[in-house]
């Protein structure tokens, strides 16, 4: 899978999961966090439904170094092509 | 009246002849039980193991398991100190959380502890006669933040304080998916359900946050306001569900009356790690933020400040420094008493900020290290919307978004920072140079 199709996907699934995201342009550089209105446990969410769409898991001790959404598309990149 | 024990050992006997199930757990995709029995009789026999080990402390950072439950059990039993951190932390904190305590050993997995190695003391042989005591961080686990160390005794007497205002029995089953690793999450989420009889079932973990309801089907659910109100968005709450107990950090009235629409009682439990959890759970009349005091909690109002008198207040912290005068602990927190002697929480007079999901960030030590990135310039934490951000003073807009972007890679995600502002002006001070923070909160 590519990275851009892989970015799309992961910036479709924030944005189901965190409705006040819906109008924000999200890019590679968007910082992971709460600046994107994403609290913890909306990471929680966004992370469990990014490991079920790319059949990936990325481990619970990885998540605490994802800073931003290129970090995310890093993860499930590396882990796909494993 | 409830029964009342005095230290993990007393609890374990009491049930050790039960065949009834202590832990519901998941393995392999099945749902395991291990009886009270099973508990008592794994617990014991790993004490006699643990006995013979050199380390009298042991920081303990293992998922939540029925393995990590008894292991913790067995090591207090043996009167070993335990250290119990959320294996999530980023590395740094571990090494400064195992250097702090001069942890002597650890269990966690393969590549936490080829981590910790070389942060590990060597073995003292230092066991405590009696029990063992446990050591919790007081905001977050941070290895920054003041390591409390509580007796077994104390745990069970917070234990008793939550039977006392809200019983939990044999039949019913308490979803544990709180991080041990908080007093709030050890007490009520475990410790509680095992002290008078329930199931406890272990979570899944993370990626199972909002399915363990419909999977392992509690009466019962201890959960902190962010969890509960994910838990709600997704309609995860399992029909049989009777009781919530909310805690760690406030939670709006709306989420409390859309749960009770469903036909479930909500109850909101105030404590400190320093006080091993409960001092006191609000009732179900009109008002669900006024709290009934714990039976063994005396509470008094100083200058606005509540004070406590606890039999479940820590040692000290570790180190021994012990804030407690003449028994009398002051919370930190703002808060009255009303005309029927009902505790209310009205804020927090230290310096500290409580986010939605429970986190708490400490704001001197969090400025210290933004003006370390900001030389010459003035920072200040504050909550804008319900989430952290700096503000900054003396420097350009960039330069403060950057600070926040490097600060964020050294801290857990729960206690990043949502921004930066910045503050027309020098920040407003007291005349000894302290922060007039109400003033900050009003200008952001």
């Amino acid at each position: 899978m590519k990275r851009e199709e892989i970015l799309q996907k992961t910036i479709r699934v924030i944005r189901d999961c965190v409705p006040e995201l819906q109008e924000q342009e999200l890019s590679e550089a968007s910082v992971v966090n709460t600046d994107m209105g994403m609290d913890s446990m909306n990471f929680i969410l966004v992370i469990c439904r990014l490991e079920a769409l790319f059949d990936v898991k990325i481990p619970d001790r990885q998540w605490q170094k994802l800073a931003t959404l290129g970090d995310v598309v890093d993860a499930i990149e590396k882990r796909c092509r494993a | 009246m409830e029964e009342r024990f005095a230290g993990f050992r007393e609890l374990l006997q009491r049930r050790s002849g039960s065949a009834l199930p202590a832990l519901a757990y998941d393995r392999g995709g099945e749902k395991q039980l291990l009886s009270y029995a099973g508990f008592a009789g794994q617990a014991f026999a790993r004490e006699a193991q643990y006995r013979k080990d050199g380390a009298g402390l042991v920081l303990l950072a293992a998922e939540t398991s029925p393995e990590t439950v008894v292991s913790l059990f067995a090591h207090i039993l043996a009167g070993q100190d335990v250290l119990l951190c959320d294996p999530s932390l980023p590395d740094e904190l571990f090494l400064q959380a195992a250097r702090m305590t001069r942890a002597e050993a650890a269990e966690a997995d393969p590549e936490l502890l080829e981590l910790l190695a070389p942060a590990l003391a060597r073995p003292s042989g230092r066991r405590r006669g009696g029990e063992g005591r446990l050591i919790f961080f007081t905001s977050g686990t941070s290895a920054r933040s003041k390591a409390a160390v509580l007796t077994s005794d104390a745990f069970c007497r917070s234990a008793w304080n939550g039977q006392s205002m809200l019983p939990c029995r044999e039949g019913d089953v308490l979803l544990s998916i709180l991080p041990l690793a908080h007093v709030f999450g050890f007490v009520c989420s475990l410790l509680w359900g095992l002290g008078y009889g329930a199931c406890v079932a272990l979570g899944r973990g993370r990626r199972h946050f909002l399915d363990d309801c419909r999977y392992f089907e509690p009466t019962i659910l201890p959960a902190v306001p962010a969890l509960l109100e994910a838990l709600l968005r997704m309609d995860a709450l399992n029909p049989g569900l009777r009781t919530v107990l909310i805690g760690a950090a406030p939670c709006t009235e709306q989420t409390i009356r859309a749960v009770r629409a469903k036909g479930i009682s909500v109850r909101f439990g105030y404590g400190l790690t320093e006080t091993a959890s409960g001092l006191a759970i609000s009732t179900e009349d009109d008002d669900p933020f006024a709290m009934a005091l714990c039976p063994d909690t005396e509470a008094m109002i100083e200058e606005g400040e509540i004070a406590v008198r606890t039999p479940c207040l820590m040692e000290s912290y570790f180190g021994g420094e012990n804030p407690a005068v003449n028994g009398k602990f002051y919370t930190g927190d703002l808060g009255y008493l009303d005309d029927r002697g009902r505790l209310h929480v009205t804020g927090r007079k230290k310096e500290m900020l409580v986010l939605p999901s429970g986190v708490k960030i400490f704001c001197p030590e969090a400025e210290r290290a933004l003006e370390r990135l900001l030389p010459g310039a003035e920072a200040a934490v504050v909550l804008r919307g319900g989430r952290p951000v700096l503000l900054a003073a003396g420097c350009p807009a960039e330069l403060a978004e950057k600070a926040v972007a490097a600060y964020n890679r050294t801290v857990p995600r729960a206690e990043q920072l949502a921004g930066a502002a910045l503050h027309p002006g020098p920040l407003p001070r007291t005349a000894t140079g302290k922060l007039k923070r109400w003033m900050l909160e009003e200008n952001a």
